[in-house]
């Protein structure tokens, strides 16, 4: 291994102790004959190192919890309507975006459920629809309509005659 | 940390404040800690904190116990402090250059811990003010957490080899900073 990739090694591995021991083993061989790397090591360590060494633990001052404690009465005490749909939320064991593409569904269900015409209006709504196709298709003269007298004889007008 | 025991959890996320308040007492230090470290501000760690502890109290109910409970509280903390400095730091992009910032930030470091604490407190706030947030919470995590490599990778949710090129990174910036200093921090 050269020194590129020996320090390389160094700057994460090796300095966390992440190191497999054959490699370690390697590379302290390498430090041992390299004076350079050896400079890289200690110059690293001093820089990278030392400074996060005996680190303190800040504590948050009292104040902290009191805001927490206050924030999560405020949520307590908010609007009825949202703490309704909390405990409806609530009995359902999944995660919020879950529940509500599966609301959604079930509104679109139940929307299309109520919407659907019911039988006798689809029956209409096809007789009228039926009418209108033989309406259009009698303007072709080859057409024969199943009630001859509702066939289409024109209006009897001028740019009727000239179109026609 | 303290130990937490599973009853208490489950108590907190049921409403128990009570003993919501007994999680707090138990890992507010290092919640606060990271806070501090990655903002170097303390109204800034105040505020990361109350967020942390706000979203852990919602999210209490969801927490399965298949993870440890402290790389979950690892987690949120770290994500909500990367966010907020993320965002600081955008919000002053706007207003002034990067260089001026690092500059801004050094002194706004050595103007708080002048008033709080010096010594090595303050070489470490000046190391880490020249990192970015991805590299702080890696540095924090690894050096003064000392969480493994494997550790950070499922706190963060990144790519074990993303934790080793982080550190890297960080790594080579703070030499960098040392050499251009003469050898003094």
């Amino acid at each position: 291994m050269n020194c590129k990739k020996i320090k390389e090694l160094i700057i994460t591995d090796y300095l966390d102790g992440e190191i497999d021991l054959t490699l370690k083993k390697e590379i302290e061989g390498h430090l041992k004959v390299c004076n350079q790397c050896r400079q890289f090591v200690q110059v690293l360590r001093q820089s990278a190192v030392e400074p996060f060494k005996d680190a303190k633990r800040n504590v948050p001052p009292e104040s902290v919890w009191r805001n927490i404690e206050n924030a999560i009465e405020q949520q307590r005490t908010k609007n009825v309507f949202g703490n309704i749909a909390d405990k409806i939320y609530a009995l359902f064991p999944v995660r919020k975006p879950a529940f509500v593409v599966a609301t959604i569904i079930a509104i679109a269900l139940i929307t299309l459920i109520v919407m659907r015409p019911s039988f006798d209006s689809r029956n209409a709504i096809n007789a009228h629809l039926n009418e209108q196709i033989e309406f259009l298709a009698a303007i072709n003269s080859d057409y024969e309509p199943a009630y001859p007298d509702m066939a289409y004889t024109g209006l009897g007008t001028n740019i009727e005659e000239y179109f026609l | 940390m303290q130990d937490i025991s599973k009853n208490i959890i489950i108590h907190a996320s049921e409403g128990d404040l009570n003993a919501f308040e007994s999680i707090y007492n138990a890992v507010s230090g290092f919640v606060y800690s990271i806070a501090y470290k990655m903002t170097y501000s303390r109204e800034d760690a105040q505020e990361i904190t109350q967020d942390v502890f706000l979203k852990i109290y919602k999210n209490l109910k969801w927490f399965r116990f298949q993870s440890s409970f402290t790389t979950w509280v690892y987690r949120i903390t770290v994500n909500v402090a990367i966010n907020f400095s993320k965002r600081r730091a955008r919000e002053q992009e706007k207003m002034i250059t990067y260089k001026d910032d690092v500059k801004l930030k050094t002194a706004a470091i050595a103007k708080e811990e002048k008033t709080h604490k010096a010594g090595n407190e303050e070489i470490l706030g000046s190391l880490l003010a020249i990192l970015n947030p991805d590299q702080r919470a890696c540095m924090i995590l690894r050096n003064i957490e000392g969480l493994s490599y494997k550790e950070i990778a499922k706190t963060l949710k990144i790519n074990i080899n993303t934790v080793r090129t982080r550190l890297k990174r960080a790594r080579e910036k703070i030499l960098d900073n040392f050499q251009k200093r003469g050898g003094k921090q």
